[in-house]
C-alpha cells in the first residue's frame, strides 16, 4: 500500500501544523508566560515593590535619634512661620 | 423557629468550632493523646459540617418557591445609631448558594483527613470560613455583608499560608492584599450609598426597593463611580480577566479543601455580588457598562482556556478552567436576560460542583504521589478504574457533556446572551460559545494523558484505588453533577421569580410604587 494512503494522506499532520502548534505555542508562549506572568503579574508585583522600595526609602528618616527629631521639628516650624510670614 | 432556621444554619460551624476549642482544651489537659485527639477533631468537624447540611434543607423545604423576594427572614436592630441591623434571610438567588456552601463543606472536611499539621486549628478555619461564606449568601444588611465579606477572608487567608504548598506565603498574601483591595472600595461605595439613603439604615432590600421606585435618586456621575467600586471588589473576587492572578496561585499552593472551597464558593460571593449590589442598585450603568464587561468575559472565557490547555500542572489548568468558567457567568449576568441570569446562577453552582470534583481529583493522586505534573502521570486508568471513571464524569460535566450539570448553565448562558439587547451581544456570545470547544481540548487532553495509555511509569502501576472516604467524598459530587444534569427544573423553579424581579429591575421596569 502507498505510504500516503497508509498516513491517511497526512491530514492529521497538517491539522497538527497549521492548527494545533500554533494554537498551543502561542498559548504557551504568549498568553500565559508574556501575558500573564510578565505583564500581568508584572504589574501586580511591581505595586507590590514599589510600595516596599518606598517603604524602604522613608524608612530611612526614622533614625531613632531624638536630637535629629528634634531639630527636624525646628526646621519644619521655622518653614512654616516663614510660610505664614511672608505669605 | 422558622423565621430563625437561616440564623442556626449559619451559626451551626461557629458554634462547631467553639465545642471544637472547648473539647481540645479539656481533653489535652486530661491528657489524651495528639492522634487520638487528632481523630476526634475531624469526626466533630465532620459531624458538624454534615449536621449543618441537613439542617439547610430545611431551608428549601420551608421556602415557598413563587416569592420574589427575601424569605425566611430575621432582622434586629443592632447598632442602632448607625441603623445597622442583623438582617437575613434567603431569596431565589442565594438559596441555592447556601445549599452548596453547605453541601460542599462536609466533603472538603473528608478531602482533609490527611492533614495532620495542627489539626484542631485547621478544621477550626474549616469551621469559622463556612460561616463566614454563609454569612455573606444571607446577609441582607450591607454592613452585615462586608462583615462576612472580610471575615471568609481570613480562615482562607491561613488555610493557604499554613497549610499549603512551598510557595504558600506568596500565594496567601496575594490573595488577602488582591482581595482587600477590592473590598475596601466596596466599603467606602457602601458608606456612601447608606449617606445617599439618608443615613438611617444599611438595609440592602431597602435601597434596592428605593432605587428603583426613585425614592432614591443619585446623579449619574456618582452611580457611575459606586458601581465601579462595588464592581472592583466583586470583579476581583469572581476572578474577571485580568485581575485574575491571584487565582492560580492560590489554588496551586491552597490544601485540597482550601481549593475545593475556593473555586467551590469563594469565588461565587463576586458573581453573587454582582447580582445582587450592581445590577439591582444601578441598572442604568449596568446597562451602560455591559459591553465592557462583557468583553472582558469573553476574552476570560477564550483566554482563560488556552491558558489551561498548556498548563504542565494539573491544578493550575483547572484553576485557569475557573477563570474561563466564571467568565460565562458574568457573560450571562450583564446580558440581563433571564435565561442567560438563571443561566448565570446555574453556572454558578454547577461549576461550584463539577470544579470542587476536579480538584479534590486531583488532591486524591497527589497524596498517593506527591506531584500534580501531567507528565508525571499516565496510564492510571489501569490501577485505578473507580477513580478514573469518576475523574471522566466530573471532567464532562464541567466541560458541559448534555445530561450533566455543565451543560444546563452554559447553554442557558449563551441562548440568553444570543437574545440579549445589549450591544454586540451576539457577537460575545458566538466568541464565548467557542470557549466550550476549548474546555473539552483541555479536559479531554489532560484525562488523555493522566488516566489512559499505557502505565509506562512504575510508580504509578501501583496505585491503590480511591478507598471508602475518598468515595464518600466523591460520589456525592457526581451524584449531584447527574441531578443538576438531569433534572434542573428542580432548581430553576425556585430561582425564577427572583431572577425574573432582578431583570425588570436592571432593565428599569419595576412600576413605581405611590408612596
Amino acid at each position: 500500500m502507498p505510504s500516503i494512503l497508509e498516513q491517511k494522506y497526512y491530514v492529521d499532520e497538517a491539522y497538527d501544523a497549521a492548527v494545533i502548534t500554533p494554537i498551543e505555542n502561542v498559548s504557551r508562549g504568549f498568553l500565559w508566560k508574556i501575558v500573564d506572568v510578565r505583564i500581568i503579574d508584572g504589574i501586580v508585583n511591581g505595586m507590590a515593590s514599589l510600595f516596599g522600595e518606598l517603604a524602604a526609602f522613608l524608612r530611612l528618616s526614622q533614625t531613632g535619634s531624638t536630637r535629629g527629631y528634634a531639630a527636624a521639628i525646628l526646621v519644619g516650624a521655622i518653614a512654616l512661620l516663614g510660610f505664614f510670614a511672608f505669605r | 423557629m422558622k423565621s430563625s432556621i437561616v440564623t442556626i444554619t449559619t451559626f451551626l460551624p461557629l458554634l462547631g468550632a467553639l465545642a471544637l476549642l472547648l473539647h481540645g482544651i479539656f481533653w489535652k489537659s486530661r491528657g489524651t493523646e495528639q492522634n487520638r485527639l487528632d481523630s476526634q477533631y475531624r469526626w466533630i468537624t465532620l459531624l458538624v459540617t454534615s449536621v449543618t447540611f441537613l439542617v439547610s434543607l430545611a431551608i428549601v423545604a420551608l421556602f415557598d418557591n413563587s416569592g420574589a423576594g427575601p424569605q425566611l427572614i430575621q432582622k434586629t436592630p443592632w447598632i442602632r445609631n448607625f441603623g445597622v441591623s442583623y438582617f437575613v434571610g434567603v431569596d431565589g438567588i442565594s438559596i441555592w448558594l447556601v445549599l452548596l456552601t453547605t453541601f460542599l463543606m462536609p466533603i472538603s472536611v473528608l478531602a482533609s483527613w490527611h492533614v495532620t499539621k495542627r489539626v484542631r486549628e485547621y478544621m477550626l478555619f474549616l469551621l469559622v470560613l463556612e460561616t463566614g461564606m454563609l454569612g455573606v449568601f444571607v446577609s441582607l444588611d450591607m454592613f452585615l455583608f462586608y462583615l462576612f465579606f472580610e471575615i471568609s477572608l481570613i480562615p482562607m487567608y491561613f488555610l493557604i499560608g499554613v497549610w499549603g504548598g512551598e510557595r504558600r506565603i506568596y500565594a496567601a498574601v496575594k490573595f488577602v492584599i488582591y482581595t482587600v483591595v477590592g473590598s475596601l472600595f466596596m466599603l467606602i461605595a457602601i458608606i456612601a450609598l447608606y449617606f445617599l439613603n439618608g443615613a438611617t439604615s444599611f438595609d440592602m432590600i431597602e435601597i434596592t426597593n428605593n432605587v428603583s421606585t426613585g425614592v432614591l435618586t443619585i446623579s449619574h456621575g456618582t452611580q457611575f463611580w459606586l458601581w465601579l467600586a462595588f464592581a472592583l471588589a466583586f470583579f476581583i473576587k469572581v476572578p474577571l480577566w485580568p485581575l485574575h492572578t491571584w487565582l492560580p496561585d492560590a489554588h496551586v499552593e491552597a490544601p485540597t479543601a482550601g481549593s475545593i472551597i475556593l473555586a467551590g464558593v469563594l469565588l461565587k460571593m463576586g458573581t453573587y455580588g454582582l447580582m445582587r449590589f450592581n445590577l439591582p442598585m444601578f441598572p442604568e450603568i449596568s446597562r451602560e457598562m455591559a459591553p465592557y464587561v462583557m468583553t472582558l468575559a469573553v476574552i476570560g472565557i477564550i483566554y482563560g482556556a488556552l491558558v489551561a490547555m498548556v498548563q504542565p500542572d494539573m491544578k493550575k489548568l483547572v484553576a485557569y478552567s475557573s477563570v474561563s468558567h466564571l467568565g460565562f457567568v458574568v457573560l450571562g449576568i450583564f446580558a440581563f436576560t433571564d435565561k442567560s441570569l438563571q443561566g448565570a446562577l446555574y453556572q454558578m453552582l454547577s461549576h461550584g460542583i463539577s470544579t470542587g470534583a476536579l480538584f479534590l481529583c486531583v488532591g486524591i493522586i497527589y497524596e498517593r504521589r506527591h506531584t500534580r505534573a501531567i507528565a508525571d502521570f499516565g496510564g492510571i486508568a489501569t490501577p485505578m478504574p473507580i477513580y478514573s471513571t469518576m475523574f471522566l464524569i466530573v471532567s464532562l460535566a464541567s466541560l458541559g457533556l448534555p445530561l450533566l450539570n455543565g451543560f444546563i448553565g452554559e447553554f442557558l448562558i449563551l441562548v440568553g446572551t444570543f437574545s440579549s439587547t445589549v450591544p454586540y451581544a451576539k457577537t460575545f456570545a458566538v466568541l464565548g460559545a467557542s470557549g466550550v470547544i476549548l474546555s473539552a481540548v483541555y479536559l479531554l487532553w489532560m484525562l488523555q494523558r493522566v488516566l489512559f495509555g499505557e502505565p509506562d511509569k512504575p510508580e504509578n502501576a501501583s496505585l491503590e484505588d480511591i478507598d471508602l472516604r475518598e468515595k464518600a467524598a466523591l460520589i456525592p459530587l457526581v451524584v449531584m453533577a447527574v441531578i443538576m444534569g438531569v433534572a434542573p427544573m428542580f432548581f430553576l423553579r425556585t430561582t425564577q421569580p427572583a431572577i425574573n424581579s432582578l431583570r425588570d429591575a436592571v432593565e428599569g421596569k419595576v412600576l413605581r410604587v405611590a408612596k
